[in-house]
């Protein structure tokens, strides 16, 4: 594959993961594009679905390191808001605001293992794939990922039923 | 059979490894059924949420940006994937026959873990020499990594090129050998009981083996930790400690 296919197929769902994972679309596209440098300088060819992998792994690296200390992350979070990429009604903006403090919410209600395996999962990794990327047994991943499920959807709810 | 637990029914509807015996299960039972069904909206319901963060990309620019910086770093150590590769495979190999040399009587331990005083070292260029296929099985790319026995209770890890500002993690575990895992493109040298690491850029993770008489870390000739693992010595730049494990960060010092 050349530099325009690889780059078409995996910079969008590299982006997604990390800006779900960072809450920051700006570093998550600066992770993005650090993690596919790193493919090209490192010359790193294999299957499809290993590049992938190599992607997501070595940018879920990148924001471990890019996040060590929780606190840092909240700053940068209260530094870079959300900006909307065109103008909406005050309505639809609130609306759409409130559905990203809920998802943030419960992403940040889980621990840090816990929010990769989901967003892995979400992202379309299998449990193979998932347990090669984050280092953990491919048997421990449907109980990881059933407690961050259970987890996230409890939190959300009740973020919910607070906002009624 | 009793109902199935939740992990077994996400991985039935994940499509992951499930027993037959628990699909068997599922289909006589209507509770594991309605609860396997409930999982499925769970999922639609988590991923409209997570939805909710993405926002529209722009890629045109930031490829353009990739394509610009590729190739300007010059790495300090070879890191072809092919080689990489082939040096991970070999390691694997090793971590293999590490495991084989911690049962008593393996006849792999004297080939594998030779006496101290006859020091063998192997450089990747070395390991290289395994004519090993990368295989398409392997569903991506992890770090390299090496593990060796500790016949004389002794191991000792040394670490050379690591920036300022490296993740050095150390672990400790209940197996019989150390093991030490770094970025790809970093270069290993072993001897029974020592493992010697030129660091790619990244983050490097070692670990102890709970059972070792005496251990010692040196990250580019400084003392980072040393001592039985029961009273063991920090002396390097640790920013996290607890009970299991200890994280440095490399400084300029």
């Amino acid at each position: 594959m050349d530099f325009d296919s690889i780059f078409d197929q995996h910079y969008p769902p590299l982006v997604r993961y990390c800006h779900r994972l960072t809450g920051d679309g700006d570093v998550a596209e600066d992770i993005a594009q650090e993690s596919l440098v790193r493919l090209f300088d490192r010359e790193v060819t294999g299957t499809e679905a290993g590049m992938r992998s190599w992607l997501f792994k070595t940018a879920t690296h990148l924001v471990r390191d890019r996040y060590r200390v929780e606190t840092n992350r909240d700053r940068l979070l209260m530094e870079n808001p959300f900006r909307p990429s065109g103008p909406e009604s005050p309505v639809i903006r609130l609306e759409r605001a409130e559905a990203r403090a809920h998802a943030r919410a419960a992403l940040d209600a889980l621990a840090p293992r816990d929010r990769e395996i989901l967003l892995m999962r979400y992202a379309g990794f299998s449990y193979k794939e998932i347990a090669g990327a984050i280092d953990v047994a491919a048997t421990s991943v449907g109980t990881l990922l059933a407690r961050a499920e259970r987890r996230f959807a409890e939190v959300v709810t009740e973020a919910g039923r607070k906002a009624i | 059979m009793k109902h199935l637990d939740e992990a077994t029914m996400l991985a039935i509807r994940d499509g992951a490894d499930a027993s037959a015996e628990a699909r068997e299960h599922l289909g006589g039972c209507a509770t594991c059924a309605a609860a396997l069904e409930g999982t499925r909206r769970r999922a639609e319901s988590i991923a409209e949420t997570l939805s909710a963060l993405d926002r529209p990309l722009e890629p045109t620019a930031a490829k353009a940006g990739v394509r610009a910086r590729v190739g300007t770093r010059s790495p300090r150590t070879s890191s072809r994937w092919s080689g990489w590769h082939l040096g991970r495979a070999a390691a694997l190999v090793l971590l293999t026959a590490g495991a084989a040399t911690a049962l008593p009587g393996s006849p792999l331990r004297s080939i594998l873990l030779p006496d101290s005083a006859e020091e063998t070292t192997a450089t990747e260029a070395e390991l290289l020499d395994a004519p090993v296929t990368p295989s398409s099985a392997e569903p991506g790319l992890v770090d390299a990594g090496i593990q060796v026995g500790l016949p004389e209770g002794v191991v000792e890890v040394v670490v050379r090129g690591a920036d300022p500002g490296t993740e050095v993690l150390v672990e400790w575990s209940d197996l019989a050998a150390a093991r030490v895992t770094a970025p790809p493109g970093s270069r290993f040298t072993y001897s029974a009981g020592r493992i010697e690491l030129d660091a790619a850029r990244g983050e490097i993770r070692v670990v102890f083996p709970r059972g070792a008489d005496q251990i010692s870390l040196e990250v580019d000739g400084r003392s980072y930790m040393s001592g039985s693992p029961s009273e063991v010595e920090v002396t390097g730049p640790a920013v996290e400690r607890d009970d299991g494990s200890v994280r440095f960060r490399v400084d300029d010092s």
